[in-house]
């Protein structure tokens, strides 16, 4: 009862004021004679009864506004959607999947690339740069030189900031943890006018001198689960590397910069912190490209003002420096995608959204059948209606409105459904997306406005029935006098099998991809090899760099414990892991024909590389153990030695260096990048012992065994050396992860091609019964006359096998384009594979004939009384 | 009147005739959902077929509860239901032939 007259109140705000305070007072009283006197069995429930004042009060703040007697076809449409439930709940649930699957695919876009990244201002302001050359335009880095030559240079920017990603060990030697950061410089955070949380962010003074800043911003996030949202963070020390640096403050919530692609940064360090590698600091060189750069437009400037003003300053740079020749400055408005992620980014939803799309037009044409089937059904209603002087325009109103009713239905089921599909899309997209994806206004303006589109297209096939009908009759209509043969409606069905057919080859060629990663060759063999990132240990701190032999000493240490562990075969460090971490672009040539320089993969390995990893020396040796300062030797790739020393035996010869490195073995070719990737010119050298930061332990485990993921870390422990990593990577999984794409693509594809597979068979059952219904006198008469069921039995057969036949050969059409869509998520089988179509193929032509067999049979067995009586 | 009224809303009518005062009371003998009832009396009284008056105060006071609005029908609203009432007997008699046929 309380609830009924806080509706009553509620719904009185909307009616035109003049009437209103009669209006609630009449409610009221209704209400209070609802809920007394309870005698009467016929009177709806109070609580049910005030449900009727939401239409009422509508009607009076919307009189005259809607066309005259849409209210009456509302509620004429909605009553007869009531009196068929089953029709109503499977139409309204078909389209909500569509719909929502598409809105989610839509949300992803807009969090990834419409919508401004979470504490970022102004964001219509703001232009990214890019580095690119004229040759082989790219998108890349800028130097420190060449960014404090844009800094100074330009006037159409307001501001210039950099940014680039690092990672640093967080926390108390023993205990710290990587996190990633980025440095930041000075006028970042001031150039995304993002506000602090608490304290303050990185200001210019914070970045002048190199080495001279160490403070550090803390990500909400971290914020949040190191320090318990502890306001008194500001001023405290925290150890980055070892070193203590100061907490400035904490960022906003959900703070990512531009780069809404990627790792999570979860602390910001002004940039002239950066450590640098091997002794060197990127400050003063023209070669280190590492700040991805951004701007903010100054009053009145435009981006193309500011594009031409930073060509000219791109030609100044070029002057500057050789290693500048032929930069180009690109600029890009606007925020949203980083350029750079834009390939990525774009060429996974576009797979996903040509997919949704592919279910979206299968579930409408799904409904729009089962909206035209119940038309057809109700050719006698419309008939009737027309006669009582329902004009032809009313009719097809009304039969618009009822189709848009179910597609509004949908929308609303399918905003809480794309809700839940969104708290569950960042476990499905393979790349780490830290844009919010969350529902909001567009992803609701969207949805409606699809829905709509849906609700006008579906009423179409009823309403041309409609006119058709009138042009028949009463009479006609009451003998279920509506067109025999619908073209529209086998049209519909045809297209059903065609598109189902295009996503169920879709989802079997990504299926036969993931199984081929499984059984991948790369030219290693990851299956049970595990990696933990290692340390070296500092020798008696930075004034003693060349006292090397503690870090071979300890090395060989460590690969001696960890050999020596149960279960494990062969151990080895290198500088990268191959497909999951890290690669290392080179330049190499052999030592005597410098100008043969090639561009290839160059890492740095400990003797056991190839053996812990499965790779047989083709020829020659491997490294040896590291016992003192390494030799100056290296070992090349099979490709690598047809390249500079075609035919000839490469043991021995040199490549270039200072001094020369000798070849001492050769190695199989590997895909040492992704799976995609072929092999490209390798030359693997020892591990020199001068080397910082991060090295890789691998261990290959004995068959049949697994090794434990701290084996490592206690190991380290045991030699007593620097605290590692704690966990590992398992090389295998690994390799298959970097299929991720292919993987979530496939779910996709898959789940939705079983419910295409489902709506199809369901629109060709539907339709085959219906034919059969509608031909159920004809029948009756033949049968009385002679005929066998088995001959019935055969004309419904030939006439649906028809539709099917024409539904899988335009899907044949369908799936060679879906598998030309979906080729670069295709692993190692061709996009329109023939055995992958064939079977598709006997798979719909199974499934359709078991939904054309139980009607047919159903259509031969009828009583030829009953069919005749019941018209 | 062009078109005429819809059955529910002759049923409304008819209700009303036969004595059913307010909303609650016509929904009631009617089983007409009260979306349908309350937005249909509007009409009916823009259209001047129903007029309605408020219960007297002291009436309500008495039996301890607001007062109601009561609805009562007018010489056009007497009119269109028995115009009404034509119309939906020609129609039966054109649907109950073939009915009665088979």
């Amino acid at each position: 009862m309380r609830s009924a007259r806080a509706l009553v109140r509620a719904m009185s705000r909307i009616v035109p004021r003049d009437e209103r305070a009669a209006w609630r007072e009449e409610w009221l009283a209704e209400l209070e004679a609802a809920a007394g006197e309870g005698g009467n069995e016929r009177r709806p429930t109070p609580l049910v009864f005030s449900l009727g004042c939401v239409p009422d009060a509508l009607g009076l703040a919307f009189r005259g506004a809607a066309p005259r007697g849409l209210a009456t076809d509302v509620r004429h449409a909605l009553r007869g959607l009531m009196r068929a439930p089953g029709f109503t709940a499977s139409a309204v649930a078909t389209l909500a999947v569509g719909l929502g699957t598409t809105a989610v695919l839509f949300s992803m876009i807009n969090g990834i690339a419409l919508r401004t990244p979470p504490g970022v201002g102004g964001a219509g302001d703001l232009v990214q740069l890019g580095r690119s050359v004229e040759e082989a335009p790219t998108w890349e880095a800028f130097s420190s030189r060449a960014f404090e030559e844009i800094q100074a240079g330009t006037t159409s920017l307001e501001s210039v900031a950099g940014w680039s990603v690092h990672s640093f060990a967080l926390g108390e030697p023993g205990q710290a943890r990587y996190v990633t950061a980025h440095f930041v410089t000075g006028g970042y955070f001031r150039t995304l006018e993002t506000p602090a949380v608490v304290g303050r962010l990185i200001e210019p003074s914070d970045d002048v001198d190199p080495g001279a800043h160490p403070v550090v911003v803390l990500s909400h996030a971290l914020w949040t689960s190191e320090f318990g949202r502890d306001r008194g963070v500001v001023g405290r020390t925290v150890r980055l590397d070892g070193a203590p640096f100061e907490v400035l403050g904490v960022a906003p919530e959900g703070f990512v910069g531009l780069h809404t692609v990627g790792a999570r940064p979860e602390i910001f360090v002004p940039s002239m912190m950066n450590p640098g590698y091997q002794g060197s600091t990127p400050f003063t060189s023209w070669r280190w490209q590492w700040l991805n750069a951004f701007g903010r437009l100054a009053d009145g400037a435009t981006v193309e003002a500011a594009a031409d003003e930073l060509s000219g300053i791109a030609f100044r740079l070029r002057s500057l420096s050789e290693d500048q020749e032929g930069v180009q400055i690109v600029v890009s408005g606007g925020i949203g995608l980083a350029p750079w992620d834009r390939d990525r980014v774009l060429r996974l939803t576009t797979m996903a959204g040509i997919v949704c799309a592919l279910l979206y037009l299968l579930a409408s044409t799904a409904v729009a059948n089962l909206v035209l089937a119940r038309s057809l059904g109700r050719g006698r209603e419309i008939g009737v209606r027309m006669t009582l002087g329902v004009g032809r325009g009313r009719v097809a109103r009304g039969l618009l409105v009822e189709s848009l009713l179910i597609s509004g239905a949908a929308a609303l089921v399918a905003v809480p459904l794309a809700m839940a599909l969104d708290n569950l899309l960042p476990a499905l997209v393979p790349l780490p997306v830290v844009a919010s994806m969350s529902v909001d206004g567009n992803v609701l303006a969207f949805i409606a406005a699809v829905a709509l589109l849906t609700g006008v297209l579906m009423a179409w096939g009823p309403t041309r029935l409609a006119a058709e009908a009138r042009s028949g009759g009463l009479a006609s209509s009451l003998r279920g006098g509506l067109p025999r043969h619908s073209r529209l409606r086998d049209g519909l069905v045809v297209a059903q099998l065609a598109l189902s057919m295009g996503l169920v080859a879709g989802a079997a060629l990504l299926g036969r991809s993931m199984l081929n990663v499984w059984t991948a060759d790369p030219g290693f063999d990851p299956r049970g090899v595990i990696a933990t990132g290692i340390e070296l240990p500092e020798e008696g701190g930075d004034d003693a760099p060349d006292d090397t032999s503690g870090a071979a000493t300890y090395l060989a240490a460590l690969l001696a414990e960890v050999e020596a562990r149960p279960g494990v075969r062969a151990a080895a460090v290198a500088t990268q892991l191959p497909i999951a971490g890290g690669q290392n672009f080179g330049g190499f040539a052999p030592a005597d024909r410098p100008d043969d320089a090639v561009e290839g993969e160059s890492l740095a390995v400990t003797g056991g590389y190839f053996e812990t990893l499965g790779v047989p020396i083709l020829r020659g040796r491997a490294f040896r153990r590291p016992t003192g300062e390494p030799e100056r030797v290296a070992i090349v790739s099979t490709a690598t030695a047809e390249l500079f020393w075609p035919g000839e035996d490469p043991i021995g010869k040199e490549l270039r260096g200072d001094p020369a490195w000798r070849v001492v073995g050769v190695v199989p070719d590997a895909r040492l990048r992704s799976l995609r990737s072929d092999p490209i010119p390798t030359v693997y050298y020892p591990i020199p012992l001068s080397m910082e930061g991060r090295l890789h332990l691998l261990a290959g485990s004995q068959p049949g065994t697994t090794l434990p993921a701290g084996l490592v870390a206690e190991a380290v422990a045991a030699v007593g050396g620097p605290p590692s990593a704690t966990g590992a990577t398992d090389l295998f999984a690994a390799m298959v992860d970097s299929m991720a794409e292919t993987k979530v693509i496939g779910y996709l594809v898959g789940a939705f091609a079983v419910l295409s597979l489902l709506l199809s068979v369901l629109g060709l059952y539907g339709l085959v019964s219906y034919i059969a219904r509608r031909q159920s006198r004809e029948f009756g008469v033949r049968l009385t006359l002679g005929a066998s069921p088995a001959h019935l039995r055969g004309i419904v057969l030939r006439r649906s096998l028809r539709l099917a036949g024409a539904g899988l050969l335009g899907g044949l059409v369908v799936a060679a384009i879906t598998g030309r869509i979906l080729s670069s998520a295709l692993y190692e089988v061709g996009a329109t594979d023939p055995t992958t179509l064939v079977a598709t193929a006997v798979v719909l032509a199974v499934s359709a004939l078991l939904a054309v067999w139980v009607p047919a049979r159903r259509a031969a067995r009828v009583d030829p009384v009953v069919s005749l009586r019941d018209v | 009147m062009p078109r005429g009224l819809g059955v529910s809303t002759l049923r409304i009518l008819a209700a009303i005739r036969d004595g059913a005062s307010y909303g609650l009371d016509i929904v009631a003998r009617t089983e007409i959902p009260s979306g349908t009832v309350y937005p249909a009396l509007r009409r009916l009284a823009r259209k001047k077929m129903v007029s309605s008056r408020w219960e007297d105060p002291d009436t309500a006071e008495l039996e301890g509860r607001p007062r109601r609005r009561y609805y009562e029908l007018t010489p056009e609203g007497v009119e269109a239901l028995a115009e009404g009432v034509r119309r939906m007997r020609a129609a039966t008699r054109e649907l109950v032939p073939s009915e009665s046929g088979s």
